[in-house]
């Protein structure tokens, strides 16, 4: 039963290599304890119902609102509703810390972050190109 | 562009000529006084054997480079000789010259514009209209050259905006994160913060300092709304449970605390499938971008919980091994996790026939689990025992699995 819902489709579970990578990261602290298999195809299945749980109750919330999208509000609400209140806090942690990194990050510092050099280089990358393309043009 | 190699040489009669030729009007005297600042910025990118002669001769006819100027210029433009004389712009229009003057200019670019971006570049930022007028030229002049300059050109504009707010950002930089977070509706994490919201004020700039306000508003609003005594509650049990939040959490009346423990968990799940998951539900509609990385988070904290838990019963049982068994004794060892009964009730069975001894520490349930089986609905509500909220949710898991519509009777 448990198969055909979640294992069948894959869609709809979560990977487990995921799964398992985090359970093992949970436990490297505790002596050696491992997850079994069948612990761990349960544990998805919580994880697929806690979602289920969480993104129903918060759907219900955003329609009481009269919201069409779910938000991460409605998140926290379901989240104090069905008794995880203690999760808010990092919740909102983490959903801030993803703004902040989509808002800043990505649009401006990236281009320099991300090209992993310092100024000095992209400076001696930028006139090798201008060079080049002199070169090209003369 | 079969003028540029031959204009380069013998800059000073060649723009003249090209004057007279391209917009004789452009290369009258009076012009000249006028724009002696801009054609300093613009002109070296000109005379420069790069540049076709097409935009060369427009440019010339607005910002008219007067001879002296003009010739004063080229040896700066040639590609080795060019820093040095690059210096000699001044900081107020070193930075401009060096937007336009890329080629030659880009080993000195850094030293007075970038890197020392508190002084030379704001200086240079200041006239905006001088940087649009380049910004407009740049396309006609520098195919080539394009990708590498926007990527220089890009970082100007950090600098400038961040030097406005360095000041309040080496103080403030993390806190700066939260405000939007409060906004959201609940206890804003404040462990990094100083300790009382009262202080930020001073603190921030005004606009944060608005924004943060607004925040602590409504953080006490909605902390109020959402019974704290049940999160203080909350809070205890974690830190005591869970190693990993050792820090207690102080009450959520000051609006300060809320130490979030460092997760153990680095690895995150993956977001499009957490969506997935949640719009597998018909019910669900649209769903916000950073909805799933908030339900990922919850789900993080779900699972420590849920696998530290697990582990504790293994040790206790001298196992190194977590089976299904004791994942199910968790489970049903709390009212938070009534929703997963329907699961685990399914996973025992299963465990029997495979010959596990599961029932063993379960009898207890066992019982509870046939009263349940009967009406999915109010078993799991009756086993909820916990009030509203958890019959919700038992009932809500029971539906599920029935694939009916799980909320319309539950509400």
């Amino acid at each position: 039963m448990s198969d055909h819902e979640f294992g069948g489709n894959d869609d709809l579970s979560l990977p487990k290599a995921t799964v398992q990578k985090i359970v093992s990261e949970i436990l490297s602290g505790s002596s050696g304890i491992a997850y079994s298999k069948e612990a761990r195809d349960i544990l998805i299945e919580c994880c697929v119902e806690f979602i289920t749980l969480i993104s129903s109750e918060a759907n219900e919330i955003s329609e009481k609102e009269a919201k069409k999208t779910i938000a991460c509000d409605h998140i926290i609400k379901a989240l104090d509703q069905l008794g995880f209140p203690d999760y808010i806090p990092a919740v909102l942690e983490a959903a801030a810390e993803h703004k902040e990194v989509q808002k800043g990050r990505e649009k401006k510092a990236n281009k320099l972050e991300q090209s992993g050099m310092t100024l000095e280089e992209l400076e001696r990358l930028q006139q090798e190109q201008f060079a080049a393309a002199a070169a090209r043009h003369n | 562009m079969s003028g540029d190699g031959t204009y380069a040489p013998r800059s000073p009669d060649l723009s003249s000529f090209r004057f007279d030729a391209a917009g004789p009007t452009s290369y009258v005297d009076p012009t000249e006084p006028q724009q002696l600042f801009l054609p300093q910025q613009s002109k070296p990118d000109f005379s420069h054997p790069q540049y076709p002669s097409s935009s060369y001769s427009n440019q010339r006819r607005y910002q008219v480079p007067p001879p002296q100027t003009f010739a004063q210029r080229r040896p700066t433009e040639h590609p080795i000789t060019s820093q040095a004389p690059g210096h000699d712009f001044g900081v107020g229009h070193s930075l401009v010259a060096q937007h336009e003057y890329h080629p030659p200019r880009a080993a000195s670019y850094p030293t007075p514009g970038y890197s020392a971006s508190g002084t030379g570049y704001t200086a240079a930022q200041a006239p905006p209209s001088q940087q649009q007028q380049q910004q407009q030229q740049q396309p006609l002049y520098q195919p080539p050259v394009r990708g590498s300059f926007q990527n220089q050109y890009s970082p100007p504009r950090q600098f400038f905006t961040g030097d406005h707010l360095t000041a309040a950002q080496t103080q403030l930089r993390q806190p700066y994160g939260y405000p939007g977070a409060a906004a959201t509706g609940a206890d804003p994490p404040r462990d990094r913060q100083p300790p009382t919201t009262t202080s930020h004020p001073d603190a921030m700039p005004p606009r944060r300092a608005a924004a943060a306000a607004a925040a602590a508003a409504v953080a006490a609003q909605a902390a109020s709304e959402d019974a704290p005594v049940s999160y203080q509650q909350e809070e205890s049990i974690t830190a005591i449970t869970s190693a990993g939040e050792g820090e207690g959490l102080e009450g959520s009346s000051s609006n300060t605390t809320t130490t979030i423990e460092p997760s153990p968990v680095k690895t995150k799940f993956p977001t499009a499938r957490i969506k997935r998951i949640m719009q597998a539900d018909e019910e669900v509609g649209k769903v916000a971008q950073q909805t799933p990385i908030a339900v990922g988070k919850a789900l993080e904290l779900f699972m420590v919980a849920l696998v530290t838990r697990s582990a504790e019963v293994a040790r206790q049982r001298n196992s190194k091994r977590v089976s299904g068994q004791m994942l199910k004794q968790v489970i049903e060892s709390d009212d938070q996790w009534d929703f997963l009964r329907e699961i685990v009730r399914k996973v025992e069975v299963d465990e029997s026939k495979k010959g596990g001894a599961s029932q063993a520490g379960a009898s207890g349930r066992a019982a509870h689990k046939g009263e349940s089986s009967g009406t999915d609905e109010e078993g799991g509500g009756g086993g909820g025992g916990g009030g509203n909220g958890a019959g919700e949710v038992a009932a809500v898991a029971g539906k599920k699995k029935r694939g009916g519509g799980r909320k319309k009777k539950v509400q």
